[in-house]
């Protein structure tokens, strides 16, 4: 497990996951990542990000409803699954510890 | 909301996405898309909308997505592989006929495209083989004279010449043409490809040396390299380097070196090179006439137009350009075959090809392949319909519409390999014909040829696939429903591209009818043309100049005729059908000036005229009542004196003349014969009386053995020139050899006719009986409500007669255009009747109607009790 990496834009749809709980399929990820972030992105990219990380094991999916602005097409909700979980839980946990280390340094105003 | 106007995302685009996205993905993806499409819409409008969309399909077409799919597609799977092949092959041996008709048609087709492939990259493979053949080019001479122009080769000292003034040529290089008498022992025999040439001959040219150096071979007078064959011919496995031979009957030569046998595809081909220093120096000086081609080789990225701006300064130099124009210029080696006029007149050896038979036979070719074509998509559409109840029954079983359609694609890809196996085993059956046909030995193996066979297996599996793709996608649309409940109409859509076919395939058939009539009628003309001679089976020997006869020529005359039978005899420097001389002459004209020209010419003995039994138009001929006549007599022909503007014959005698050496006046003008073929014109020709350049001898007789007497000629011969072989051909054959191209020619369309009706008619079998099988209910029904057998044969026949009438109306006027262009190269043409295209239009309707008669009537006269009970 240790040995497992996440690249950044992994990370960031993984946490997506987890946090749009039951809304988390491809096109909500990607609008999510556009309105906070303020940044581009693709809707292939988001799906097959979202691939890779079933196939890793730290998501699991299954077919949800259909809506009418989706022509009828039903979506595949993504949730996240524990062990997605404690990695994100440890790569957050590394964040901060490698945070810890650096001098703080006050914000100096004015 | 206006729910109405709401748009939609581009159908195209997610069927793009559909076909390489994975099936299990694809909703969810397709979902996300049509939703975002909704969203853009709704803030960029549509028509943005649209374009983000297709942007956003293209994006998921990426390894991610890609690699997700499952490579098992349905058709791939190894039992449905192994299940088409045999389905196929049940197929076929079920409906052998048809199979039997399909393959033929297609392997016919294909062999004469494989032969059509050999022999257009033969004929343009021509001088290939040498390795600086990109650099080398010929120089040739138009003379240019008050009567026209005549092609010529270049003179003898040109060579020199141009090495003198053109120091940037790499090697310059120049070959004159003849034959020769050899004698090895008891071994004798008349070489027609010989060449004098000296060792610059193998700095242009690449022809390899087995025996001796190059540098040294041809140095010396006497000398001779053969080529292999030849060497074997006289030798033997013997060494032949140090051998010496007799050649001209009178002089020693010695075989220095040994050369590979030049190719076939070369535009001269020697089998005896002889030293040029045994000519003697005199002809290297020679400026008068023509008797060597001479080569340039020019170093790489040379542009020869440097070489050619030279050449008008040597003729200007050397040549009095007065009367007579020369215009030399430079043909690259590669394109003197084909592009390359005839040139030059005794050197039989060098040989022009003919471009306009070469796209003839390309054409052509095309023609019965595409005949072929059609045949086999005819017939695949045609009984593909009686496979409808199949494919409903399987789709039914839950077929899919891409195994059917593979189903029908293996069909048809089985039926064009066994035509292409087929067709190979035609070709190396036909390939001797095929060489013979041709005039020349073009390949001795078919295998030789591995690429072309690999483009023939491509062109039959392409036919096959695109025969196959029609019915294949017609096919397996079908609602199996309708397939089931019975009969399946024909549908009019696919009669039309049937009937379509037919008549392109009747078209071409009628077309290449026409044309080989034509092309007959016109050799047929040219043969029994007025000639204005007596063409007869006279015995003609070619004597070689020799002396012993030259200089008794009367005595050998008088020996000859002594033989029983032998009627008369004549002597002459050519006989009409073979080249002859052509000199400058200068004669007065009308206009009292004296006009120079380059004029044919024959020397001849007092009896020629009479033998030949031409015409005198005015004056007389030669005669022996008249010592001057052999020292300062001429008689020309009408046209030579039509070119000096005398309307009336009778005008030009007693004009003077100076030709040569020769001085005098004319005694006499005949009537024009075809010296050369009916092909040209005949051209101005002038006859003197004279010993120098004779060398044929022509003897008729008149014998009802003719064999005993050719015996008796020959022990006569032998007392008279003990030594000189007594070589002979006949006068006849000599004059109808100039037609050979044209025979071939018409041989060619006649099987190429043969071929195409053969082809189109195998078509038709298949096409009538389908037709038939089709309305065997109908034809019942009609007898029993007391139709006779005439009407429905009548029924039944209708349709492939109006077919046939269009086909006819369509081939009339390009058989008319594409014919009376090719006569449009002969001076004396037939005109083409109206008789030769209803002759085509009959024969093609016989052999249509001969061809669905037997089944037609077969169907008619059926009792239709039998044919209500099928079902």
């Amino acid at each position: 497990m240790s040995k497992e990496f996440l690249g950044e834009f992994e990370e960031l749809v993984l946490t997506m996951v987890a946090a749009l709980q039951e809304d988390a399929y491809g096109a909500a990820i990607a609008e999510e990542i556009e309105t906070r972030l303020k940044r581009d992105v693709n809707l292939s990219a988001v799906h097959v990000t979202l691939y890779r990380l079933e196939d890793k094991g730290y998501i699991k999916s299954s077919l949800g409803g259909a809506t009418n602005e989706r022509g009828g097409r039903r979506k595949r909700i993504f949730t996240i699954t524990s062990a997605g979980m404690s990695m994100l839980k440890a790569m957050k946990d590394a964040r901060l510890d490698l945070w810890k280390l650096v001098p703080q340094l006050k914000m100096i105003t004015g | 909301m206006k729910q109405e106007s709401k748009p939609s995302p581009p159908k195209a685009a997610l069927r793009l996405l559909s076909w390489f996205c994975p099936n299990e993905l694809y909703e969810e993806i397709e979902g996300d898309l049509i939703y975002r499409f909704n969203n853009d819409a709704n803030h960029l409008g549509p028509q943005q909308a649209k374009s983000r969309l297709i942007w956003n399909v293209l994006r998921f077409f990426r390894p991610g997505i890609l690699l997700r799919n499952k490579m098992t597609l349905h058709f791939y799977s190894r039992s449905m592989i192994k299940n088409y092949f045999v389905t196929a092959f049940r197929y076929l041996l079920k409906h052998k006929s048809y199979a039997a008709i399909n393959v033929a048609g297609l392997a016919a087709g294909l062999s004469v495209c494989f032969f059509a492939f050999l022999y257009v990259q033969f004929e343009y493979s021509y001088d290939t083989f040498h390795t600086k053949a990109d650099r080398i080019y010929r120089v040739v001479t138009d003379v240019h004279t008050a009567n026209g122009i005549t092609y010529e080769s270049s003179h003898g000292p040109l060579a020199a010449a141009i090495r003198e003034t053109c120091p940037e040529a790499e090697a310059v290089t120049h070959l004159f043409l003849d034959y020769l008498l050899v004698q090895k022992d008891k071994a004798m025999y008349g070489e027609e490809k010989v060449a004098y040439a000296d060792s610059t001959l193998f700095d242009v040219f690449t022809l390899p040396l087995v025996r001796g150096n190059r540098q040294k071979v041809l140095n010396a007078a006497n000398n001779l390299v053969l080529s292999e064959t030849t060497a074997k011919k006289y030798f033997g496995d013997a060494d032949p380097v140090g051998q010496a031979m007799m050649i001209n009957g009178t002089t020693l030569a010695y075989v220095t070196g040994v050369m590979n046998d030049i190719p076939q595809n070369s535009h001269f081909r020697v089998d005896i090179l002889v030293s040029k220093a045994t000519l003697g120096e005199s002809w290297m000086s020679n400026w008068k006439r023509f008797f060597f081609y001479t080569y340039v080789l020019l170093p790489e990225k040379t542009d020869p137009a440097i070489v050619e701006a030279k050449l008008p300064s040597i003729v200007h130099q050397h040549l009095d350009q007065k009367e007579t124009k020369y215009k030399l210029s430079m043909e690259p080696l590669k394109s003197i075959y084909l592009y390359g006029k005839a040139r030059g007149s005794r050197a039989g050896s060098s040989v022009a090809g003919n471009r306009t038979n070469l796209y003839v036979f390309g054409v052509i070719a095309l023609f019965v392949l595409v005949i072929a074509g059609f045949n086999f998509i005819n017939l695949t559409t045609a009984f593909s319909m009686q496979r409808a109840k199949e494919v409903s029954v399987r789709k039914v079983l839950g077929s899919v519409r891409t195994q059917l359609v593979v189903q029908f694609l293996v069909d048809a890809l089985l039926i064009s390999s066994i035509a292409f196996v087929l067709a190979l085993l035609i070709s190396v059956v036909l390939l001797p014909f095929f060489n013979e046909l041709a005039g020349k030995v073009i390949t001795v193996s078919v295998f030789e040829h591995i690429d072309y066979l690999f483009l023939l297996l491509a062109l039959a599996l392409s036919i096959g696939l695109l025969s196959g793709v029609y019915p294949a996608l017609f096919l397996s649309g079908f609602q199996p429903l309708r397939g089931l409940k019975g009969r399946f109409v024909t549908g009019t859509q696919g009669s039309v591209l049937r009937k379509g076919l037919v008549i392109a395939q009747f078209s071409i058939s009628i077309l290449l009818i026409v044309a080989t009539i034509v092309v007959y009628s016109q050799l047929h003309f040219m043969q029994t043309q007025e000639l204005g001679f007596k063409k007869a089976h006279s015995i003609v020997v070619d004597f070689q100049f020799d002396e012993r006869i030259i200089n008794r020529e009367e005595a050998v005359r008088q020996q000859l005729l002594t033989v029983p039978q032998v009627e008369q005899v004549s002597l002459s420097s050519s006989i009409p059908g073979k080249a002859n001389h052509q000199f400058p002459v200068k004669i007065e004209n009308a206009l009292g000036d004296i006009q120079e020209f380059q004029s044919d010419t024959y020397y001849v003995d007092y009896d020629f005229l009479s033998h030949y039994e031409v015409q005198v138009a005015a004056g007389r001929s030669f005669s022996r009542q008249f010592a001057s006549d052999s020292t300062e007599a001429m008689i020309i022909n009408e046209a030579a004196a039509r070119s000096l503007g005398f309307t009336d014959p009778q005008e030009a005698i007693g004009k003077n003349f100076q030709q040569l050496a020769r001085r005098g006046t004319i005694v006499g003008v005949i009537a024009d014969f075809h010296f050369h073929s009916v092909k040209e014109k005949v051209r101005p020709l002038t006859l003197l009386v004279g010993k120098s350049f004779m060398t044929f001898l022509t003897i008729e007789v008149s014998s009802a053995n003719p064999a005993e007497t050719i015996q008796q000629l020959e022990a006569k011969w032998q007392q008279l020139v003990p030594g000189l072989p007594f070589l002979y051909f006949y006068a006849d054959d000599a004059y109808d050899a100039q037609y050979i191209s044209e025979a071939r020619f018409g041989k060619l369309f006649i099987c190429f006719a043969v071929l195409a009706i053969l082809i189109s008619c195998l078509g038709l079998i298949g096409l009538s009986a389908f037709s038939i099988a089709q309305r065997t209910k109908e034809i019942g029904v009609r007898k029993v409500l007391g139709s006779s057998t005439t009407r429905i044969v009548h029924l039944l026949t209708k349709e492939f007669f109006i077919l046939m009438a269009i086909a006819f109306a369509i081939a009339v006027p390009l058989a008319w255009m594409g014919m009376n262009s090719w006569l449009q190269s002969f001076a004396y043409q037939i005109n083409i009747a109206w008789w030769m295209f209803a002759l085509a239009g009959m024969i093609v309707v016989t052999v249509a109607f001969a061809t669905i008669s037997f089944q037609t009537i077969r169907a008619a006269m059926t009792n239709p009790v039998k044919s209500l009970k099928t079902e």
